[in-house]
């Protein structure tokens, strides 16, 4: 008897133990002061090393512990953050910059010529960065506080680049002494990194010096809730002040509920079914017209993803430079399909696979395999695990595939370039397999051409050619989401996910 | 009997490098490679090859496995292809997390378990007993994640008294170690309630009545040590689910254990975490056996001769 109770002591003994270790860590308090934020994303940053990350989480934080050399306001135009004033070369080769004066990073350094320098050569060389930055040649300082790039060739998109978060500008000495800067960034951005606790928080405070104006929230933090049931109850309670992205289940929730408000816009995202144009019969123009034509995004939007969606037009998203209003959708027309179809000598139809990894995909391939049987075409849909579909896309044997893509920079080139021009064919980006000399020699004058109307031309042009050579079909354009407290003001989500908190206020 | 002890610790050791040999052949020949995971699926084959030869992935695998092996002998375990984290530095961060919730949980369903299979089994046929065994059919058979879900929208929002997300205090882990202890406690109860049956209909059971033991001394002294046999098993392979159940709980409950970096590294092929995680529950999984094994002794005075032997 006496054993067995020491034996249930004991057990006692090692359970409070375990339970006072973490008993010691603060707790989160509910009471939220008026000048602090705590906001939900869905998963932990990878690094905060701009020029070594990938992934969008890490951008989203690092947007607000640095600064870019220019940024993009809520329209979508760039307006220039460190940089005092700039000129561009006639030949659109050369970008001098000069950087504003007096402008601090966190660690009391000032901003140089040297640390944009440091920036630009160093994205140049990642393995994370370098093909945003392959335009770039070489970087001069040519004053303490001016710099100047000279690219290889003109590139009109320079500047959006510059406002990506890759392109957040570091300081070369905090680099260089620190042995885990990606834990310990240093920026000259609106917060100061306060602490990372892995897989829980990213916490950081507002700079009173801050050059554009001190932040109007002073405490923010950025909180991983992997479930988004989760994270929605977690708004709903008031132990998170916003969340990025909530699942389309709760958007009826949030928005009916007034303590919330809910904003959603388009986001630069897009699903698409490409086509291997090389494979029978998909290398057969017709084929991929009349599989256009019997497509039905509506109905993809509102059964596979709760009727939240955009329908894609063209192969570039709306709101990117380049764009065009005059190239409409293929419209839902079985008739013409079919016609099309016996045009090119299929008219009892045929099968093939269609490959798609895990998520929303399984949903939108069952829409589509709906879409084609009334055509007579048998989509046989087969659910990969990423790394088995990544192999099989690449490999250039797959029928057909779902992806969703979105953009290296906000300009028509980042999306058409890599993705129609034969010199990318396959892995590099050239998905679909396609070649045409007509195009590919308008991308090549687009990407280089220095007049804005000259390129937006070309631009039409080419999704024109594209509209008709339907080499993949554009199905809809994703949307993003913030819920948050009705008493936050100034929220604007942005399509790449790189939210600014400094713009946000309480009531 | 501490021969016995060492020739099982011993043996765990072949056994383990056998888990990380089968563990890294799977990552390994499975399609994949980290830098097109990591960079994403528009980055250029220059940039993707670039850090696959950073991260050491082109070497032939038995390379590989060689230099993995003896950096791990001298406890460095690499660092995340992901994050670039030393794996050590993550686990011993993340691994009391996971260890908390696992002790908790089955000490929840042993505690609950045994208690009320043994109710059960005294009272049977009773209310208690039709009960507890309505409940453990339930809670065998709903799916964790949606427990979880239930429990946080009833005591975390409707009620208040517990955290959402989080791991910061005890409190946080009240609803995740009920979520994962429910289909243990459940199979506990059970297996308890039909072994005890068993065990009162002896004829040593009667022989204590008819000496006059009350019916305390017959359940603690006389029936318990003979149920708990089989119960311990059990438990033993049961454990391995619980070890899995963290996974999800940990997701949800958005709390940092192991098993919440787990998926991740299994998705993006990060080998070093998917060795370390894989093999870390693996050795627990391995080394709780051990206990069964040797608390059979401690039970069984059969056993332990057995094993003296």
């Amino acid at each position: 008897m006496k054993k067995n109770l020491l034996t249930i002591v004991i057990l006692l003994i090692i359970v409070s133990i375990l339970f006072t270790a973490c008993a010691n860590e603060s707790s989160n308090s509910d009471v939220k002061a008026k000048d602090s934020i705590v906001i939900g994303i869905e998963e932990d940053a990878v690094s905060l090393d701009p020029q070594n990350c990938s992934d969008a989480f890490g951008f989203e934080i690092m947007t607000n512990i640095y600064d870019t050399l220019f940024r993009v306001d809520s329209k979508g135009n760039f307006y220039p953050c460190l940089v005092e004033n700039w000129t561009k070369t006639d030949d659109g080769k050369g970008y001098t910059f000069d950087l504003k004066k007096n402008v601090k990073f966190h660690n009391g350094e000032e901003l140089k010529a040297s640390d944009v320098k440091f920036t630009i050569d160093r994205a140049i060389k990642s393995s994370y960065t370098a093909d945003l930055y392959v335009c770039v040649d070489t970087v001069e300082i040519t004053g303490d506080y001016q710099v100047k790039v000279n690219l290889k060739y003109p590139f009109d998109p320079f500047i959006s680049i510059l406002c990506q978060a890759s392109s957040n500008i570091v300081n070369e000495r905090a680099i260089k002494e620190s042995s885990n800067y990606e834990k310990n960034p240093i920026g000259t951005g609106p917060y100061k990194f306060v602490e990372w606790v892995g897989g829980k928080r990213v916490v950081m405070t507002g700079v009173e010096d801050y050059h554009m104006g001190k932040p109007s929230i002073m405490n923010v933090e950025f909180r991983i809730i992997m479930d988004k049931s989760t994270a929605f109850i977690a708004l709903e309670k008031g132990e998170i002040d916003a969340y990025v992205n909530i699942d389309s289940i709760d958007r009826q929730a949030v928005i009916n509920n007034k303590k919330f408000d809910f904003y959603e816009i388009p986001s630069y995202f897009c699903f698409y079914l490409e086509f291997n144009n090389e494979i029978e019969p998909f290398n057969n123009k017709l084929v991929r017209q009349a599989l256009s034509y019997a497509i039905d995004k509506e109905a993809i939007i509102n059964n596979a993803k709760n009727g939240i969606g955009y329908i894609s037009h063209n192969q570039v998203p709306e709101g990117i430079y380049g764009y065009t209003d005059s190239v409409k959708s293929y419209p839902h027309d079985i008739g013409k399909a079919k016609e099309l179809l016996t045009q090119a000598g299929y008219a009892n139809g045929f099968s093939f696979k269609l490959l798609a990894t895990e998520g929303d995909y399984a949903k939108i391939a069952q829409v589509i395999k709906d879409n084609l049987a009334e055509v007579g075409v048998t989509a046989d849909i087969e659910i990969l695990e990423f790394g088995t579909f990544i192999d099989e896309m690449f490999g250039g044997k797959a029928d057909a595939f779902l992806v969703e893509f979105g953009v290296y920079y906000p300009d028509a080139d980042s999306v058409l370039y890599r993705g129609y021009h034969s010199d990318y064919f396959g892995p590099s980006g050239n998905f679909v397999r396609y070649s045409n000399k007509e195009v590919d020699a308008l991308l090549e004058k687009a990407k280089v051409a220095i007049d804005k109307d000259d390129r937006l031309e070309m631009y039409k042009e080419i999704l024109n050619i594209l509209h008709e050579d339907a080499p993949n079909v554009p199905l809809f354009i994703n949307t993003t989401n913030i819920a948050c407290n009705a008493n936050l003001q100034g929220v604007n989500p942005d399509p790449q996910l790189q939210n600014f908190v400094y713009e946000y206020s309480w009531k | 009997m501490y021969k016995y002890i060492l020739k099982r610790i011993i043996m765990l050791i072949p056994v383990i490098i056998g888990i990380t040999f089968i563990v890294f052949s799977i990552v390994s020949f499975t399609p994949g490679n980290p830098g097109r995971l990591i960079l994403g699926v528009t980055a250029s084959e220059e940039s993707v090859n670039q850090l696959n030869e950073k991260l050491g992935v082109n070497d032939p695998f038995i390379i590989k496995y060689k230099n993995y092996m003896c950096n791990a002998i001298k406890g460095d375990f690499g660092k995340s292809y992901n994050t670039g984290e030393p794996v050590l530095d993550v686990l011993l961060q993340r691994f009391p997390t996971t260890l908390r919730l696992a002790i908790t949980a089955i000490l929840i369903a042993s505690l609950v378990g045994i208690p009320l299979g043994i109710i059960s089994s005294v009272k049977q046929h009773s209310f208690i007993d039709s009960l507890s065994m309505i409940s453990a059919l339930l809670f065998a058979s709903i799916p964790g994640f949606w427990l979880g879900l239930m429990l946080i929208l009833l005591f975390a929002l409707k009620l208040g008294i517990f955290p959402v997300t989080g791991d910061e205090a005890w409190l946080n882990y009240v609803l995740p170690s009920i979520t994962i202890a429910a289909p243990t406690t459940a199979i506990i109860t059970r297996v308890t309630r039909s072994t005890m049956l068993e065990v009162i209909r002896q004829d040593y059971i009667r022989t204590a009545k008819a000496k006059g033991a009350n019916k305390l001394r017959i359940i603690w002294k006389h029936s318990l040590k003979n149920t708990m046999i089989p119960v311990i098993t059990i438990m033993g392979m049961d454990f391995g689910y619980l070890l899995g159940g963290t996974i999800i709980v940990e997701v949800l409950f958005g709390m940092s254990g192991v098993g919440q970096i787990m998926v991740k590294a299994i998705r993006m092929k990060d080998m070093p975490i998917i060795m370390a995680s894989v093999t870390l529950l693996a050795a627990i999984f391995c080394i709780l056996n051990l206990i069964v094994d040797l608390l059979y002794a401690y039970i069984d005075p059969r056993i332990k001769a057995m094993y003296k032997s």
